[in-house]
C-alpha cells in the first residue's frame, strides 16, 4: 500500500480530530453492511446508499488550522466515479467550530452514473470566506480535513449477460411460467460471450422476482447457485457434445464461448481431454451431470 | 434503460479502414445493423432492437440533412455547418438514446455508432485532407463524433431551465472543449454549467474581449484551486459567486474594467477574531552534541518512539518519532544534523503541520532554515511541489523575514546561484502557490512563473522549462547588501569541531563514568542520559527543571551532588562559531568534477555536490559516520587539499566556453573533423546556423543537416537533448523529460567509457551494469532496500527463480542482496543465508504428516508458505523443484505419476518391499538380464504375496534405489544389474543379437514400425528373443516376428 501524503498551502486538521465509523452500505431493502473494498455483484441498475457516522472535534480542527472557535465549517460527503468521471455530493451540513459533535453523513448514488471505481470521501471545509491571512485557509470551501476510500465496482470478475424480461409479454417463444431461458449458439463457439450468449430471467416468476429483489437472502442464493449451475451445465454439455469443440486444434479467440468452456474444463477437469468428456456426456449423460455437480460444488453450502 | 451494441476492436479495424477509404456513396448505403462481432453490456438494461436502431439511423441522418448534409454533395462541410450538426446531433442523441452515463462511458458503444450506424456522417463532419482522422471513429469520448456530443449534451443540458439547451447553443466549440475535456471540471455538472453561465454573464460586460481567451485564463485559475477547494460544498449562488471571482480576476488581468456583481448570498457570518499564536515550547532538554548525533543515528524507530514518549509525554504521537527527537536539536548543531542522511529523508516526510508546530518552537534558528541555503537543491529534489510550497513559505515566510512584502526576493536570495535551477524545476502551479501564499487575496496571474522570473533581474535565466530569458538590468540584490553579508557562510559547519574542542579544553568532555548518585536523582540522571563526568558538567539545570515530574528538591539535590563530584560549578564555554576562511563564491558554487568511486555513495548521502560543500566537510566528524574508514578520510583530505591549492593558485583563466571534456568523454568520441567543430560551435557554444555556416563555408541548411546527422548518430532527438546533457555536467538541472532522454542517450554509451557524472547519481539515479535505475534519491533507494529486506524476511528459502518475483528489478536487486542482505552468488544462483531452514527436511516433514501427497499439492503448499500467490508458471516451476528434491530423499518413494509416499506410509511393509527388490535383482542376475517392470511384476505375482498389491510405480522407484540396478536408456526402459555380463544390452549389443538370430531388421526399424507410444521395444525384443522370434506388445500395437513369417503390425 502506498501512502500518499498531501500537503496544503495552509494548515489542515490533524487526523485524530475526526473519528469516523465504517461506511455502511445499503442496497434495496437489505440491511446495511460494512463497506468492503469491492462490490462483486454490482451492476449499473443498482443504486447505492451509504452512511457513515462521524464524531467531529470541530474546535480542535479550527485550532489546528489556525481558525477561531465559532468559525462556520461544513461537513460533507462527496463521491466520484472513475468510470464516468461523475462527481456528486451527499450530505453537506453546516457546523460551527465548537466542541465535539456527532454527525451522520449519507450519500445516495444513482447506479447509472457509476463505473469502475467509486471514490467516497468525507471532508470538512471552511463554510465561509474570511479575511485573507497567510498559511491559513480563508476561501469558502477550502478543504481542512479529508478522508477518502475507494470501492471497486467493476473490473474484478466478469459478469454474465443477464436480462430480465417478462416472459408472457416478451412476444418471443418463452414459456410463460419458466424461470429462465438460456439463448446461445452451440454451433458457433467462436462468437463472443457478450454478443451471443444471453440468459433471460422471467420477471413474472415469483422465485426469480425474489432472487432479483432480495439477492442477499439465503434462498435467493440457493436459487442463484442452482441457476448458474444449470447455465454452466448447458454450456459445457452443449460444447462438449458438438464436434467442433473436441476437434479444435488451435486456441479459441479471446472472450469467445469456446474459450469460456475451455477454461471451465481446464479448471474443473484437469487432465481430461475433451474427447473423453464427450464420450461420457454422450454415453452416460446422467453420470456426466453428477460429475459436473461434484466438480462445480453444487449445493455444497447448505442453506441456513 | 437501453443497452446499445458495442463494437470490438478486432471487428472495428476493417470497418474503420473501409470507412476511411470507401467512396461516400458506398458508405451511405444501408448496411446490416448488427454485424458479426457485436457485443453487449452483460447487464443494466434491455438490448435495443434492430428496428429501433434503424429508426435512430434515420433520425441522425435527418438531423444532418437539416444542416445541409446532402447525400449527393461533395465532402466539404464548412465550420458553421459542422457546429450546427454538432448541436443537432447532441440533442437527438440525448433525447432519443435514453443512455445512462454508465453505458455512455463505454467507448465501444460510440465506436459502433461511428463505424456501423453512420460512418458517412463522420466523414462529412471531419473531412480532413486524407480522410477523416481515425480517432473520430474510435472509442475516445472526447474525439468520437457521437460520444463527445452526447456527453456535451449530458453536461450542459438544464432540464429545469426554460430553454434546456441554452448553454449548448451559446457555447462555441473551443469553449466546450475547454470545459468538457477536463474531467475535474466537467465531472461535477453544476460546476461545468456554472462556468458556462459565468462566462456568458461576464463576457456580456466586456464584449470586446475574446471569449475563448477569457475562459482559457479562467480555467487555469480554476484548476489551480480545485485540489484545495471543494466546490461541491457550495450552493448554487455561492458557486456562481466563487466562479465569478475567477472570471473577474481574468478580466482584470486582461486589462478590462470589472464591474462588481452582487449575488444574493446570505450575509457572511461575522468571522471571530483569529487566535493568538501559542507560546513557543522549549525543547525538552539538552544533551551533548555527540550524544544526540549518536542518538538519532543509531536508535531504531521503536526505541525513539518509546524514548520520546518517556521524555515528553505531552507530545502528540509522531508518525516519525525520530523527527520529534531532532526537534530537540538547536542552532549550532543544525548543520551536523543536516548532513545526516536521515535528516534529508526526514525533511521529505514532514507535513505542513509539523513545520508549523516546529517553527513556533525555535524561530529562527531551526535547522531546516539553516540547511536551506547550503543544501537547498539536494533537498528540493526529494520534495514534491506541494511540499516546496509549504516549506519555502513557512521557513522563509515567517521564520526569517517577517516582512512578507520582501519575501519573493528573499527566497531567491536564499537560493542564490541555484535559483535558476529552482525556477526550471518548479511548475507553474507551485509558483502560483508561492505567490498566493505571500500575498493572499491578490489577483492571480495566469502565468505566475513569468512574475517569478521577472524578479530574477539582471541575470540571464537558462532553465529548460523556460528557455532563455534575458532580464533587464535592475538588480534588487544590490539594495540590501548588508543583509546579504550577514548571511552565514556555508562553511560554518566546520566550526562545530572547534566548539567541541573548546568543550574538551574546558574539561567538559571527560569520559570517566560518574560515581553512584544518591537515590533521589538516580532515575533522573538516567533519564537525561548522564553517564560520564563530561555529561554531568554539560547538563543544563534549567532545562532539567523544566522536565515534567522534576521539582525543586531534585534540582537542588542534583546541583549539590554535582558540586560534590566535580569540585565546583562547571562553566560551559559559550558557542562561538569560528569564521572559516571565505571561499570565492564562484568557486564554492562550482560542481565537483569526477569523484572517486569509493566516495560517491558517501558524497551523495551527505549531499556534497559543489566545492563549497567539499570544503565544508569536517574530516574529524566523518569518523562518526558508519563505514567511513581511513581510506575515505584520506581521499577527502586529498580532495580538500587539491581544492585549497586551486583557490590559492587559481588555474590560468579559461576560455569563456564551457569545459568540453565531459561532453567529449561522454559522447563525442566518434565525432571528428568538421563535424566536431560543428558540434562544439553549434551545440556547446550556441553559435547560430548562419555563423557556423560562415566559418565553415557552408550554407545554413547544410549546417542544419550536418548537425542533425551527428545528433542522429549520437542518438539524441534534438539539439536540446545534447544541451541537457551538457547542462547536467555543468550543474543545471534538466526537467524530467529531458533528463529521461538524457538517460536514454547515456545508456547507449558503452559503460566502461562512461565516467559516472556525480550530478546524475545525485538525482537519485544509479548506473548499474550500464542500466539506469532508481529515480527518487537516497530515500527511494532506502525504500527499495527495506522492501527487499521485508520480502526476504517473509520466506524461509529463496531459489534463483524466486528472485524474479522480488520487488526490485535486476540487477539492482543483485546489488542490494549482495551489499545489504548478506547474500553471495554461486554461478547464476544466489546463495541465501536467510535461515536455518532446509527445504528438503521441510518437505519430508510435510510428507511424513501427509503420508502420501501429489507433487502439485506440495508445491502449492510450499509456495503458500513463502507467501506467494501461486500462478501457473510458478507452480510449474515449484513442482519441478519439489519433484527433484523428493526424488533424492532416501525416505520418500515415488508411488505413481507425480505422487510421493513417505517410507512410514508405504502401502506394503518396508521389509516386504526390500524383499521384492532383492527378488527382482536376483531374477535379473540369474536369467532376465534386462527386464521391464511389467514383466517383473508378472513373474513375481506367483512368488510373493506382496507382489499383487505393490504398485508398479513404487516397485520401479524402489528398484531404482538399489545400488546395483541401472535404468536402461529410452529404448530399453527396464532394469538391469550393472555387473552381470548379460545385464546391460545397450544399442549395439542388441543389434548383434538380432543379427545372430537372423532378424532382418534393426531395433530402430522395428520401433519405427510399431504404433506410437511403444517405448519398450528393445527390452521386449530382448526378453522374448530366445524363442527364435519375438513378439512385442505394448500400448495399442502388437508386433510379431518369427523366422517363418513376414513382419507385420496390427492394431489393438
Amino acid at each position: 500500500v502506498t501512502a500518499v501524503a498531501k500537503t496544503w498551502p495552509y494548515r489542515t486538521g490533524s487526523r485524530t480530530r475526526l473519528t469516523a465509523g465504517h461506511w455502511r452500505l445499503t442496497r434495496g431493502a437489505a440491511d446495511p453492511v460494512d463497506l468492503e473494498e469491492a462490490l462483486d455483484d454490482w451492476d449499473a441498475t443498482v443504486n447505492l446508499r451509504l452512511r457513515r457516522s462521524l464524531v467531529l472535534d470541530a474546535a480542535g480542527i479550527a485550532q489546528d488550522c489556525g481558525l477561531a472557535e465559532g468559525t462556520p465549517l461544513r461537513v460533507m460527503a462527496v463521491w466520484r466515479a472513475s468510470g464516468t468521471s461523475a462527481r456528486g455530493v451527499g450530505t453537506c451540513r453546516e457546523v460551527v467550530a465548537e466542541g465535539r459533535q456527532e454527525i451522520d453523513v449519507q450519500v445516495e448514488v444513482d447506479g447509472a452514473e457509476l463505473g469502475r471505481d467509486l471514490h467516497l470521501s468525507v471532508a470538512v471545509v471552511l463554510g465561509t470566506t474570511l479575511p485573507p491571512r497567510a498559511i491559513t485557509a480563508w476561501r469558502q470551501g477550502s478543504v481542512l480535513w479529508e478522508d477518502a476510500v475507494t470501492l471497486r465496482l467493476e473490473g474484478g470478475g466478469s459478469r454474465f449477460p443477464i436480462e430480465e424480461v417478462s416472459f408472457p409479454d416478451s412476444g418471443i417463444d418463452f414459456p410463460d411460467r419458466a424461470a429462465w431461458r438460456l439463448v446461445w449458439e452451440a454451433d458457433d463457439l467462436e462468437l463472443p460471450v457478450l454478443g451471443s450468449v444471453r440468459l433471460f430471467l422471467n420477471r413474472e416468476h415469483p422465485t426469480v422476482r425474489m432472487m432479483l429483489d432480495h439477492p442477499e437472502r439465503p434462498d435467493s442464493r440457493l436459487v442463484t447457485a442452482f441457476m448458474m449451475f444449470d447455465v454452466t451445465r448447458a454450456l459445457v454439455r452443449g460444447a462438449v457434445c458438438g464436434e467442433a469443440f473436441c476437434t479444435r486444434d488451435r486456441p479459441w479467440p479471446a472472450d469467445s464461448v469456446g474459450r469460456v468452456v475451455d477454461r471451465i474444463l481446464k479448471v474443473h477437469f484437469r487432465g481430461a481431454t475433451p474427447g473423453s468428456l464427450r464420450q461420457m456426456a454422450l454415453q452416460d449423460p446422467e453420470r456426466f451431470d453428477a460429475v459436473l455437480q461434484d466438480r462445480l460444488g453444487l449445493l455444497r453450502m447448505a442453506p441456513k | 434503460m437501453t443497452l446499445y451494441p458495442r463494437l470490438r476492436t478486432v471487428e472495428a479495424r476493417p470497418l474503420i479502414e473501409a470507412a476511411l477509404s470507401a467512396p461516400l456513396e458506398e458508405l451511405q448505403q444501408d448496411r446490416p445493423l448488427l454485424p458479426r462481432g457485436i457485443v453487449w453490456a452483460p447487464t443494466g438494461g434491455v438490448r435495443v432492437s434492430e428496428a429501433r436502431l434503424a429508426d435512430l439511423r434515420e433520425l441522425i441522418r435527418e438531423a444532418a440533412k437539416a444542416v445541409g448534409y446532402d447525400a449527393g454533395m461533395p465532402l466539404e462541410p464548412r465550420a458553421p455547418e459542422g457546429a450546427a450538426l454538432d448541436r443537432r446531433l447532441a440533442r437527438v442523441l440525448y433525447d432519443e438514446l435514453h443512455l445512462t452515463p454508465h453505458e455512455a462511458s463505454a467507448g465501444d458503444v460510440w465506436r459502433y455508432f461511428a463505424c456501423v450506424l453512420a460512418p458517412e456522417l463522420v466523414r462529412w463532419r471531419f473531412p480532413g485532407k486524407e480522410g477523416s482522422p481515425q480517432e473520430r471513429f474510435g472509442t475516445s469520448l472526447r474525439r468520437n463524433l457521437f460520444g463527445r456530443m452526447w456527453w456535451r449534451a449530458f453536461i450542459f443540458h438544464e432540464p429545469a431551465a426554460s430553454d434546456p439547451w441554452v448553454l449548448l447553443d451559446a457555447l462555441g466549440e473551443d469553449e466546450m472543449v475547454q470545459i468538457t475535456e477536463r474531467p475535474s471540471a466537467a465531472g461535477y455538472r453544476p460546476l461545468a454549467r456554472g462556468l458556462a453561465r459565468g462566462l456568458l454573464r461576464r463576457h456580456r460586460q466586456a464584449p470586446g474581449l475574446n471569449r475563448g481567451n477569457l475562459l482559457r485564463d479562467t480555467m487555469k485559475r480554476l484548476l489551480r484551486r480545485l485540489p484545495l477547494l471543494r466546490y461541491e460544498s457550495l450552493v448554487e449562488l455561492e458557486l456562481d459567486a466563487a466562479l465569478d471571482e475567477l472570471f473577474s480576476d481574468s478580466l482584470r488581468a486582461a486589462g478590462a474594467e470589472v464591474r462588481q456583481l452582487t449575488f444574493p448570498l446570505a450575509p457572511p457570518r461575522e468571522a471571530p477574531p483569529l487566535p493568538v499564536p501559542s507560546t513557543p515550547v522549549r525543547p525538552w532538554f539538552s544533551i551533548s552534541l555527540t550524544r544526540r548525533f549518536a542518538f538519532v543515528n543509531q536508535l531504531d524507530a521503536d526505541d525513539v518512539a518509546a524514548l520520546t514518549l518517556e521524555l515528553s509525554p505531552v507530545d502528540p504521537l509522531e508518525s516519525e518519532p525520530r523527527w520529534a527527537l531532532l526537534r530537540g536539536l538547536s542552532v549550532p548543531h543544525a548543520r551536523v544534523v543536516a548532513a545526516l542522511p536521515s535528516a534529508q529523508r526526514l525533511t521529505a516526510r514532514l507535513g505542513s503541520n509539523d513545520l508549523e508546530e516546529w517553527l513556533a518552537e525555535g524561530t529562527p534558528g531551526s535547522w531546516v532554515s539553516e540547511i536551506l541555503p547550503a543544501r537547498a537543491l539536494s533537498l528540493l529534489r526529494l520534495l514534491d511541489g506541494d511540499w516546496l510550497r509549504v516549506w519555502v513559505g513557512r521557513t522563509l515566510g515567517e521564520a526569517i523575514l517577517p516582512d512578507a512584502a520582501d519575501l519573493p526576493r528573499a527566497i531567491l536570495r536564499q537560493f542564490d546561484g541555484e535559483w535558476s535551477d529552482l525556477l526550471g524545476w518548479i511548475d507553474a502551479d507551485v509558483c502560483a502557490g508561492l505567490l498566493e501564499m505571500f500575498s493572499p487575496g491578490a489577483p492571480q496571474t495566469s502565468d505566475p512563473r513569468s512574475i517569478l522570473a521577472s524578479w530574477l533581474v539582471g541575470r540571464t535565466v537558462v532553465a529548460p522549462s523556460l528557455g532563455r530569458l534575458e532580464i533587464p538590468q535592475v538588480d534588487p540584490w544590490e539594495e540590501d547588501v548588508t543583509e546579504e553579508e550577514t548571511r552565514p557562510a556555508p562553511t560554518e559547519s566546520v566550526a562545530h569541531t572547534a566548539f567541541e574542542r573548546a568543550l574538551r579544553e574546558a574539561r567538559i568532555a571527560d569520559p570517566r563514568p560518574i560515581p553512584e548518585p544518591p537515590g533521589l536523582i538516580r532515575k533522573l540522571l538516567a533519564r537525561v542520559l548522564v553517564r560520564s563526568l563530561g555529561d554531568l558538567a554539560r547538563l543544563d539545570l534549567a532545562t532539567v527543571a523544566d522536565l515534567p515530574g522534576v521539582g525543586k528538591t531534585k534540582v537542588e539535590a542534583l546541583r549539590t551532588w554535582r558540586i560534590e563530584v566535580l569540585g565546583a560549578e562547571p562553566v560551559v564555554p559559550a558557542y562561538v562559531p569560528e569564521p572559516a576562511p571565505p571561499l570565492p563564491p564562484a568557486f564554492a558554487a562550482r560542481r565537483l568534477g569526477p569523484v572517486p568511486g569509493l566516495l560517491q555513495r558517501l558524497f551523495i548521502d551527505l549531499g556534497i555536490f559543489t566545492y563549497g560543500d567539499l570544503m565544508a566537510i569536517d574530516v574529524d566528524g566523518l569518523t562518526a559516520i558508519e563505514h567511513v574508514g581511513r581510506r575515505k578520510i584520506e581521499l577527502v583530505q586529498q580532495m580538500q587539499e587539491a581544492a585549497r591549492m586551486e583557490v590559492e593558485q587559481p588555474p590560468p583563466a579559461r576560455s569563456p566556453a564551457p569545459d568540453l571534456s565531459a561532453l567529449e568523454t561522454l559522447v563525442l568520441d566518434g565525432v571528428t573533423g568538421r563535424e566536431r567543430t560543428l558540434v562544439n560551435r553549434r551545440l556547446i557554444e550556441g553559435a547560430s546556423l548562419v555563423e557556423c555556416g560562415q566559418e565553415l563555408g557552408l550554407s545554413r541548411e547544410r549546417v542544419r543537416q550536418l548537425t542533425s546527422r551527428v545528433l542522429d548518430r549520437l542518438q539524441f532527438e534534438h539539439a536540446t537533448d545534447a544541451a541537457a546533457l551538457l547542462n547536467a555536467e555543468c550543474g543545471i538541472l534538466a526537467d524530467d523529460r529531458a533528463l529521461h532522454r538524457q538517460m536514454a542517450a547515456l545508456a547507449t554509451i558503452p559503460f566502461e567509457r562512461l565516467r559516472l557524472p556525480l550530478s546524475l547519481v545525485a538525482d537519485g539515479w544509479a548506473l548499474v551494469d550500464g542500466e539506469w535505475m532508481v529515480r527518487g534519491g537516497p530515500a527511494e533507494l532506502d525504500r527499495l532496500l527495506s522492501g527487499v529486506e521485508e520480502w526476504i524476511a517473509g520466506r524461509q528459502f529463496i531459489e534463483a527463480t524466486d528472485l524474479e518475483r522480488a520487488p526490485v528489478r535486476q540487477p539492482l536487486l543483485g546489488i542490494i542482496l549482495a551489499e545489504h542482505c548478506g547474500m553471495r552468488t554461486e554461478g547464476d544462483d544466489w546463495v541465501v543465508d536467510v535461515s536455518q531452514f532446509d527445504r528438503n527436511t521441510f518437505l519430508e516433514e510435510r510428507l511424513r504428516t501427509a503420508g502420501t501427497a501429489h507433487q502439485d499439492e506440495l508445491a502449492r503448499w510450499l509456495l503458500a508458505r513463502q507467501g506467494d500467490e501461486a500462478k501457473d508458471a510458478e507452480v510449474a516451476r515449484a513442482v519441478r523443484s519439489v519433484e527433484g528434491a523428493l526424488s533424492r530423499l532416501p525416505s520418500v518413494y515415488r508411488t505413481a505419476m507425480g505422487t510421493f509416499t513417505h517410507r512410514e506410509a508405504l502401502p506394503i511393509p518396508e521389509a516386504a518391499l526390500a524383499r521384492l527388490v532383492d527378488l527382482c535383482v536376483d531374477r535379473m542376475r540369474g536369467t532376465a538380464g534386462a527386464i521391464s517392470t511389467r514383466a517383473l511384476l508378472d513373474q513375481l505375482r506367483g512368488e510373493d504375496d506382496h507382489a499383487a498389491v505393490v504398485s508398479p510405480w513404487l516397485l520401479k522407484d524402489a528398484l531404482k534405489r538399489h545400488p546395483d540396478i541401472k535404468v536402461l536408456r529410452k529404448f530399453l526402459v527396464g532394469y538391469a544389474p550393472t555387473f552381470t555380463e548379460e545385464g546391460v544390452l545397450l544399442g549395439d549389443r542388441l543389434e548383434a543379437i538380432l543379427r545372430e538370430a537372423g532378424v532382418p531388421l534393426t531395433t530402430q526399424e522395428i520401433t519405427d514400425r510399431l504404433p506410437d507410444g511403444l517405448e519398450h521395444a528393445d527390452a521386449a525384443i530382448y526378453s522374448t528373443l530366445r524363442n527364435g522370434g519375438f513378439a512385442v506388445t505394448a500400448g495399442r500395437g502388437r508386433f510379431i516376428w518369427s523366422p517363418d513369417s513376414e513382419d507385420r503390425s496390427e492394431g489393438a
